[in-house]
């Protein structure tokens, strides 16, 4: 999104309010985004594969693979466009080298393993419910710093 | 001034999560509606011997409106990067860009053919289907090889 990181952050108050409130919209989708899956897929690893493999004991059927493909396809999208715009935000922001990359690596990285631990859990082992619990949490709390980060430096840092 | 190797990183990832969502739109696309026109007029237009029932108006239109936002957004964030990537000439990159809304456009509205009893647009969605997947990645493997190669991708 070259339009969002054309400017520098603070010359233009409109642009400052304007990426204030994206930023906390985004912080509110990110914080939203894990109570949707905490209630959609369960809030605990057994539960999580309940809901996916099924539990013949309680009556839980599988997740159809169409029901999981359209899970997969609008949270990914949603996923890329939450991320994407919150790292374009990050790249203006004054931090270091080291500490943007590793926030760029950890939240989109472990935005890409925790769909692919998703489709992991399905096809294959039970196992995989680890890394898609620990990919998931991940990407949302890199997500959420990221935007404090944001929301600080846009509030309280005047350069 | 944003670190070019920062931004590099940033659109390889956000450029394998696309591919991620191109894939899983294939997939979504063969398990709902089938590959075939043959599944394609079953699934929208219904089918007695098996018992589909035709779609509603409402049901195609829950689909195709948030698509128009889903798909223009994607070509957008993917493809306005390639007007800073000197890979390919200015009038390719041109054709490429409307060949892909073009490709899409003709996907979302075919639905509605199919739905009203034209059968040939089943052809039609799938052609524009098959056009976008492979237009897309084409961009994908255009953006890709800038990313990884070219010092100003950016």
């Amino acid at each position: 999104m070259k339009f969002l990181v054309s400017k520098n952050l603070h010359t233009n108050p409109n642009f400052t309010l304007l990426l204030s409130f994206y930023a906390l919209m985004m912080l509110l989708y990110f914080i939203g985004d894990i109570f949707y899956l905490i209630n959609f897929f369960g809030p605990t690893p057994c539960e999580v594969i309940s809901t996916i493999k099924g539990k013949a004991e309680d009556f839980i059927e599988p997740l159809s693979l169409l029901s999981l493909l359209e899970h997969l396809h609008i949270s990914l999208f949603l996923a890329i466009l939450a991320l994407f715009t919150t790292m374009a935000i990050l790249l203006r922001l004054s931090l270091s080298f080291t500490h943007k990359k590793w926030i760029i690596l950890l939240a989109m990285g472990s935005a890409l393993l925790s769909f692919m631990a998703l489709l992991g859990l399905y096809f294959s082992s039970k196992w995989m419910v680890y890394p898609f619990i620990l990919f998931s949490l991940m990407w949302h709390l890199v997500g959420i710093y990221a935007l404090s980060i944001a929301l600080y430096q846009l509030g309280f840092k005047k350069t | 001034m944003i670190n070019h190797q920062l931004f590099r990183i940033l659109l390889f990832l956000a450029l394998s999560l696309i591919l991620l969502q191109l894939v899983s739109g294939v997939w979504l696309f063969s398990e709902k509606f089938g590959l075939t026109p043959s599944s394609l007029i079953a699934y929208f237009a219904g089918d007695e011997q098996k018992f589909i029932s035709a779609k509603s108006v409402e049901g195609v239109l829950e689909t195709a409106v948030p698509h128009f936002l889903a798909i223009s957004t994607t070509i957008f964030v993917s493809a306005h990067f390639l007007l800073f990537t000197q890979i390919i000439s200015e009038h390719k990159k041109y054709l490429l860009i409307a060949s892909i809304f073009i490709a899409a456009l003709v996907d979302i509205f075919s639905s509605f053919g199919i739905l009203y009893g034209y059968h040939l647009f089943a052809y039609a969605k799938l052609i524009g289907f098959y056009t976008f997947e492979l237009l897309m990645a084409l961009l994908l493997f255009i953006l890709f090889k800038a990313a990884l190669h070219s010092p100003s991708s950016h």
